[in-house]
This record gives structure tokens, C-alpha cells and sequence, in this order.
């Protein structure tokens, strides 16, 4: 059982790692890392949002998305305004170059399938690991 | 508040744009200016024909204090969503809550036109409510308060909604405004919302609370008590919205 952890622990890792360098490749062939590219995607959906709703809603503390909101803004793929009604709070939209980069991205994504696979295949024997009582 | 026509308002309105939105917008002070006789307000055939366009481009609903009977004659395309009397015909309301409302301004015009009011004083019969104008009183601040003392005597007691230089009617326990915009959100399958009004009579949608999505709203003219959040500085600009509008619309289907 504990053999079955250590494995499970370390398959976890790996595929963290595979993630990461994903995430990297990604930004630097198609100029969006998949974070990025995920943030974008939600603020399609909520138009004006909050750093707050932002945050709930892809599942994260507001603090963690700042260096990548600020990076984003630098490339001017978002555009952060005071809100009209409360000038403490600032709205997020995605900017029209923020939208055709994220739909090239999307359309581009095909060229990591093997990257995929490899996750793919880290993430079915990480699955394997753990132990059939859970 | 802060000026819709901006640079930065507007990268926040093409946003709404990238998905499902809708576009609705009062009708009188609006879509058409103000003018001194109700029966004489029309959209501009430009202004229409805008109009028109972004209907086809997205949901489009107008949204007035008039009845569908008289919106009708004043616009000439078949929008998505035609919602008149403030909220209570076009949105599938049922017979016997607009029957009773029938019933009721029926017995308030009675009263009411047994009442003497200063010269130039219109009571307008909407079916489902009433609209008392003093534009045309000469004495604007006499006719104010013989209908407001007129108005205090009615039964049942009038929910009253302040316009420009009007005072609306609406029977009680009806529909205002704020509540037909959320009910017509939901109608329409859009998640987000865009609402232009220039009165007192669409505060009530300024200042709803809709969760479900964002409501980007917009006052005709500035005025610091509102609840909007933009502003267009007059009716005048609303062609160059449309136009705003329908632009971003088109650079999406063909990106």
C-alpha cells in the first residue's frame, strides 16, 4: 500500500511537470500559455468581471491570478477598468486582439496532441496507483 | 457614471458582444426623441433601419410604457421582444391579471375625468395602465400638483412611476420594469444584458439585481443620482451606438 502512494505520489508529480512545460510550449508557439487561454475563455463568458468572479470562477484565490492579469493586460489581450459604480472595485473585459488570439490558440491546440498523450498516458497510471479501498 | 461612447466603455461593450447578449432599449426619449405630443414620437427611418440591422445580428427588444398596440405603429420590423405598459403585455403575461388591470384603469379614468385638471393636461388610457402628461399645461407646476392630489384619491391605490413631465399609472401588484427585464433575459437564452432608458421610469431596471449574468446599463443624458452605470450624453447619439453596435457584430461573424 505504501508502495502503491510513493508510486501514485510521484506519477502525480510527473504529470505536474508535463503540465508545466505544456503550459510553457504553449505560450511560446501560439503566444498563450493554457492558463492564460483559460482565463481568457471565462471572461468571454463573464464580460466586465471582477477579479473576484473571476477567480470563483475558474477555481482559484484572486492573488493567484495577478501576475498572470497583469501579464495578460501587458499584451493588451484584457482591458481593466474602474467600475463606474464603485471606483475600488476594477472590471476585466477580454479586448477584441485577446479574442482572436484565444480562438487561434484554440484552433492550434491540435499541434500538442502528442503532448496529450504523454498526460494521457502519466495520468492512467497514476489512476492505477491508487489503491482499490479508496 | 461614466461616458458609454469612451474608448474604455467601449472595449468593455464589444466584450458583450463576443457572446450571447441581450440589446434592449426604451422607446420615448430613446429610440425616438422626445416630443410635445405622445401620438407624434417616431424613430427616424435611420435610427430603424439600425435598428433592424442589429436585430438580425443579435436579440433585440424594445421596451416601453406604451401599449403593443401603439408600439407597433411606430415600428415597422418584427424585433424579437416588443414588451409595452412598463412590463405587463409581451412577455406571455396571463389573461386574468391583464384583465384585472383593464378593470382597474377603466374605473380610475372614470374618476379621474370627472376631476378638473389645468389646461393641457393629457390622461392617456394605455389599456393596462395611464399615463397623465403635463407637457402641454402652461401651468406645469399647478397641473404637478392637482394630479398628484388627484392621483392620492384613486382606488386602488396607483404604483406610480415619475416620467418626463408624466406620471404613470401601473395597477398595483404589477410587474415594473426591473422584473420584465429579468424575466425577458431569461426568454431570450442570453446570459448577458444591455439596457438604454433616459428616465426615472427605467431606474427600476438600472437598478436590478440580475446574478445569472452581466446587465450593462445606460442612461440617456448624465445624472448623478442614477443607478446606471453609463451614460450617452443625448437621444441625438443614438445612431452612433446602433452603428457601434451592429460594427461589432459584424467583425465577429467575420472573424
Amino acid at each position: 500500500m505504501k508502495k502503491n502512494m510513493d508510486q501514485l505520489f510521484f506519477s502525480l508529480f510527473q504529470i505536474g511537470v508535463s503540465i508545466n512545460q505544456l503550459n510553457k510550449q504553449s505560450e511560446k508557439q501560439l503566444k498563450l500559455s493554457m492558463v492564460q487561454w483559460s482565463l481568457l475563455k471565462t471572461l468571454v463568458e463573464i464580460p466586465g468581471a471582477t477579479a473576484h468572479s473571476l477567480a470563483e470562477a475558474v477555481g482559484v484565490h484572486p492573488s493567484t491570478l495577478t501576475q498572470t492579469l497583469k501579464r495578460l493586460e501587458r499584451k493588451k489581450y484584457i482591458f481593466v477598468m474602474s467600475d463606474p459604480s464603485d471606483s475600488r472595485k476594477k472590471l476585466i473585459s477580454i479586448t477584441r486582439l485577446g479574442k482572436e488570439t484565444m480562438d487561434a490558440t484554440s484552433k492550434s491546440l491540435l499541434n500538442f496532441s502528442e503532448e496529450f498523450t504523454v498526460i494521457q498516458k502519466e495520468l492512467k497510471q497514476a489512476l492505477q496507483q491508487i489503491p482499490a479501498e479508496a | 457614471m461614466i461616458p458609454l461612447l469612451s474608448k474604455n466603455s467601449l472595449v468593455l461593450l464589444e466584450s458583450f458582444s463576443f457572446t450571447r447578449t441581450l440589446y434592449a432599449f426604451d422607446f420615448d426619449g430613446t429610440l425616438a426623441k422626445i416630443v410635445t405630443k405622445p401620438e407624434n414620437a417616431f424613430m427616424t427611418k435611420t435610427t430603424e433601419s439600425l435598428l433592424e440591422e442589429l436585430s438580425t445580428l443579435a436579440p433585440v427588444a424594445i421596451v416601453s410604457g406604451r401599449s403593443i398596440n401603439d408600439l407597433k405603429k411606430r415600428v415597422h420590423f418584427n424585433p424579437q421582444f416588443l414588451v409595452g405598459n412598463h412590463g405587463l403585455e409581451g412577455l406571455g403575461n396571463n389573461n386574468a391579471s391583464l384583465t384585472k388591470a383593464q378593470a382597474v384603469c377603466s374605473q380610475w379614468v372614470q374618476k379621474l375625468k370627472k376631476m378638473k385638471f389645468e389646461s393641457g393636461v393629457e390622461i392617456e388610457e394605455k389599456t393596462y395602465s395611464l399615463a397623465l402628461h403635463y407637457r402641454q399645461a402652461r401651468n406645469k407646476t399647478n397641473a404637478k400638483k392637482q394630479l398628484l392630489q388627484s392621483i392620492a384619491e384613486l382606488t386602488p391605490e396607483a404604483r406610480v412611476i415619475t416620467g418626463k413631465s408624466v406620471y404613470n399609472l401601473l395597477p398595483p401588484g404589477t410587474l415594473h420594469k426591473g422584473a420584465a427585464m429579468l424575466h425577458l433575459i431569461e426568454k431570450s437564452s442570453a446570459k448577458h444584458a444591455f439596457y438604454i432608458g433616459d428616465d426615472d421610469t427605467d431606474e427600476d431596471i438600472f437598478s436590478v439585481e440580475y446574478s445569472a449574468g452581466q446587465l450593462m446599463t445606460v442612461r440617456v443624458g448624465q445624472k448623478k443620482t442614477s443607478h446606471a452605470k453609463f451614460y450617452i450624453d443625448r437621444q441625438a447619439e443614438i445612431n452612433r451606438l446602433l452603428k457601434i453596435l451592429i460594427g461589432f457584430h459584424k467583425k465577429k461573424a467575420n472573424g
